[in-house]
């Protein structure tokens, strides 16, 4: 069909004009390459800055302090420069000293756990009755502490209390020290 | 013999739809990643096991590597409700703090953190947070008081207990893992001073340690 208002002469011309055709496909798989690196990169970071929590609860003041038998005792006391001492029970004078290692106070609190285990029996829900004392030298960093309570979340020991180190401990490693020195 | 012909296949694949996948999934984990607060001081936290991560709502009081303490409150909302409780406290002492107009309240509500004593927050509400990490990084902000004869930080946790009536509240501490424990230990007594005994410590995920 021919269109009336462009003479047939004038159309044959037209035709001859070309219109380049290109194709509309372009490659996308560096652009996907792209998609998927950032994509990888963001899931990377969030995961990574996500910071946790760890549950810490205190005593209530005015509550009434409980007897408790001083064969389940081990206390720690976090010193500075990232030494920690422990004693058993009310044995002040038997201080060790020891680390934040794998081998160090780590191994004692299972140690204690066994002699207590050994002579207490576990409690109803299989977990130890070893009762651990925290304290801390007014030198000791923040970093200590947390250690020390993960190392109660390692080891299993549900009882624990942190509380200020006294005099007669303060005294012990001073003369612990001082023997070393000599 | 005829020729058999092997049917050339085309190598190329329409790689649109995965694009479309890969660009949703980006401009999801953009859009729904937190960015970190752009916090007044950094503070390096101590790795631990825990796993249990942080909730948005958390009341936290930072303890920085001196030992100053920066008092952050969640919402501006609740920090709204939080100033009105400590101008009911400190505002007959300090007259510039008690009489704090509508347009200070609320850019006290915009501040990330509290690092200053209450009676100098009539000059700092204004300041932007740059602003404030150039007089942190000179030493010029000493935090909350903290102190038994000016215990500011006490007044900062009765006034959000009191603000937040009785919806649950949870306190967190996030020291610097070289912080001195002196400090630490003064922040946790001072919470349980106020009849907070159990609270959390903000940890980091913790790597192969050993």
């Amino acid at each position: 069909m021919t269109s009336p208002e462009i003479p047939s002469d004038a159309k044959s011309k037209l035709n001859k004009v070309r219109t380049q055709k290109n194709t509309t496909t372009i490659d996308m798989t560096p652009m996907v390459d792209l998609g998927f690196l950032l994509i990888s990169f963001f899931m990377l970071t969030t995961s990574l800055a996500k910071p946790v929590a760890m549950n810490l609860s205190m005593p209530i003041h005015d509550e009434h302090p409980i007897d408790i038998e001083q064969s389940k005792v081990l206390n720690i006391i976090c010193d500075k420069n990232n030494t920690v001492w422990y004693y058993e029970g009310n044995e002040v004078t038997h201080l060790k000293k020891s680390n934040y290692t794998f081998d160090g106070i780590r191994k004692a609190i299972l140690n204690k756990q066994k002699l207590v285990d050994a002579q207490w029996k576990k409690d109803e829900n299989g977990f130890t009755k070893t009762i651990c004392l925290i304290k801390m030298t007014d030198d000791a960093i923040y970093n200590n502490m947390v250690d020390v309570l993960d190392e109660m979340d390692i080891t299993n020991t549900k009882i624990y209390a942190i509380q200020t180190v006294n005099q007669e401990e303060v005294k012990a490693i001073e003369l612990v020290r001082n023997n070393n020195q000599l | 013999m005829p020729k058999i012909k092997v049917p050339r296949k085309n190598t190329h694949m329409d790689m649109t739809a995965m694009c479309d996948v890969g660009f949703l999934l980006l401009t999801f984990f953009i859009l729904t990643a937190k960015f970190r607060p752009n916090e007044l001081v950094e503070i390096v936290t101590p790795a631990s096991r825990a796993t249990e991560t942080v909730k948005d709502d958390l009341v936290t009081i930072s303890v920085d590597k001196i030992g100053n303490v920066y008092y952050v409150a969640s919402s501006p909302r609740r920090k709204a409700d939080i100033l009105e409780k400590m101008i009911e406290k400190y505002g007959t002492k300090y007259t510039m703090l008690g009489s704090l107009n509508a347009k200070q309240k609320a850019q006290f509500t915009q501040l990330e953190q509290i690092a200053f004593p209450a009676q100098a927050i009539p000059q700092m509400v204004g300041l932007k947070q740059n602003q404030l990490k150039d007089m942190q990084s000179r030493g010029q902000l000493t935090g909350v008081p903290k102190d038994t004869t000016n215990n500011e930080l006490g007044d900062w946790i009765m006034a959000t207990r009191f603000a937040y009536g009785d919806d649950k509240i949870t306190f967190a501490i996030k020291g610097d893992k070289t912080s001195n424990i002196v400090a630490i230990k003064r922040v946790i007594d001072v919470l349980r001073e106020k009849d907070v005994n159990s609270f959390k410590l903000v940890t980091a995920l913790e790597g192969n340690k050993d």
